[in-house]
């Protein structure tokens, strides 16, 4: 029954517009990046880890909660939409089945984009920055880490989308997250706020690694989060009469 | 008239419109206040450096904020299937303008209440240099002559489209963009609609020591022909979206 969700929630990408964006943030990020980058060689003189933290600090930073929040927005709207609340919880699934298709879609858009901006990164470095060699493995481990800490922004945000009826209120709550877990970040609080974990991930504002030697709490923050966002999206799917 | 507006009114406080429109001051502040001077930071030219950071925050938080106040004026009609019902049971005009009004009047409030509450922190942490009436009525004209022209950009969009995903998408993308022009060459600026904050902003910093860390703070002249063309790009969005719906087959 998981599978036939996740085919379901795969089905309203089909021809959605989100690709949009899914194409166009990364390109505009990378574009800025590679152009500040070109500009500032005297003050960026590490590389590739230069380039890299051009590529991704507003992203990480600012857009990156904003986008996933739109995905799981777009995901929810349809359920919103006239008496289709009573429909899926009257649907021979689980109700966390449903959550978790939604969340497992969102997440392969996230991988997705990382993968994106990773070539994007690759091919501004070699074609317009001329770096020498190919991007150090490390930054292959800042998107993974990146997509990890992404989790509990994604299981986040389908939560708010599931509570709020509003497609754009979760959306800017996103971005306000964003800055709240830039602010917690700078303060060294971060792991305990899930939207600055991404951030920790990526490692966009550093040259230096921001979880060197810490990845066991950075592991344990993003699990922690996860359970809870997930045994939180339980509870209001069995205990909370529908709304529709 | 009066009825269309009572009733988008009543709309509004349905979807608590209040409390999103607290939202976007409240994210701006949750900003500044921790990076605003405060301590053994200089005070006498802290206001200062709170109003040239407030134009930045605003390219970030506006687009995508006026896109929410515009999507959810117009989805709540979408949702319900409603504009059938109502381009026939009532005037367009008196929609369009019940709308306009209420979204133009959530505007004026976010950026008072953003006004007022920089204000409040500045004088909550003792600031010296506070500013003068002509240069916080500038900077509330600008902010909101900005911002409603973003608004009726959106707005547009929300109508034109029946869906409030391309609004946002664009918001997030002019954000984004507006941002990076901020980092640009100053001309740059002027192509992005969605960073005019930052040219319009009458604080700027000076010159920045990264040895002492000291930055020089001034004031530049008001950029009036930019605000005549912000404004006339607000009044080409407000009668584009007046167009759209006056012409929309229902």
């Amino acid at each position: 029954m998981l599978y036939r969700c996740i085919q379901a929630e795969n089905r309203k990408l089909h021809a959605s517009p989100i690709w949009l964006l899914f194409f166009l943030l990364p390109v505009i990020s990378a574009g800025y990046g590679t152009f500040n980058y070109m500009q500032n060689l005297g003050l960026l003189t590490e590389s590739w880890y230069s380039l890299w933290t051009q590529h991704t600090l507003f992203y990480s930073l600012f857009f990156f909660p904003a986008m996933v929040a739109i995905y799981a927005a777009y995901l929810w709207r349809l359920e919103h939409l006239g008496h289709n609340w009573n429909l899926i919880m009257a649907a021979p699934v689980r109700p966390l089945a449903l959550f978790f298709a939604k969340f497992v879609v969102v997440l392969k858009l996230v991988l997705l984009t990382q993968v994106l901006i990773f070539a994007l990164y690759c091919l501004c470095g070699k074609v317009f920055a001329s770096l020498p060699g190919w991007p150090p493995m490390e930054t292959l481990l800042f998107l993974l880490r990146g997509v990890l800490g992404g989790l509990s922004v994604v299981a986040l945000q389908l939560v708010l989308s599931m509570l709020i009826r509003s497609f754009a209120v979760p959306v800017f709550i996103a971005l306000f997250g964003g800055i709240t877990g830039m602010l917690a970040a700078s303060r060294g609080k971060g792991l305990y706020w899930p939207y600055a974990l991404m951030q920790y991930g990526m490692n966009s504002n550093k040259s230096d690694d921001l979880l060197a030697g810490n990845y066991l709490p950075f592991l344990a923050a993003c699990l922690i989060w996860l359970t809870l966002l997930f045994l939180l999206a339980q509870l209001l799917l069995t205990r909370r009469d529908v709304k529709s | 008239m009066m009825r269309s507006l009572y009733a988008e009114l009543q709309k509004a406080k349905r979807r608590h419109d209040l409390l999103v429109c607290l939202l976007i001051p409240v994210a701006v502040l949750a900003w500044a206040w921790p990076s605003a001077p405060g301590g053994t930071d200089d005070l006498t030219t802290a206001f200062h450096a709170l109003f040239c950071s407030l134009p930045i925050m605003n390219t970030v938080l506006m687009p995508v904020g006026t896109a929410m106040l515009a999507s959810r004026l117009w989805d709540v009609e979408i949702k319900g299937n409603f504009p059938k019902l109502l381009y026939t049971l009532q005037s367009r005009r008196s929609l369009f303008t019940a709308k306009a009004l209420v979204g133009t009047g959530e505007v004026l409030l976010i950026t008072a209440l953003e006004l007022g509450g920089t204000l409040t922190l500045g004088l909550w942490n003792g600031y010296k240099d506070f500013p003068p009436a002509e240069q916080l009525i500038y900077f509330f004209v600008c902010t909101a002559t900005v911002s409603l022209m973003l608004f009726f950009s959106e707005l547009l969009l929300t109508i034109l489209l029946a869906n409030p995903l391309p609004a946002l998408c664009t918001g997030i993308t002019g954000a984004l963009v507006g941002l990076f022009s901020a980092f640009m060459p100053p001309l740059v600026v002027y192509f992005v609609p969605w960073g005019y904050y930052i040219p319009l902003g009458s604080y700027i910093l000076v010159s920045w020591d990264p040895d002492t860390r000291i930055s020089v703070y001034g004031i530049k002249e008001f950029n009036l022909p930019m605000l005549l063309w912000t404004a006339a790009l607000g009044l080409f969005f407000f009668l584009f979206t007046w167009r759209s719906i006056r012409q929309k087959e229902v």
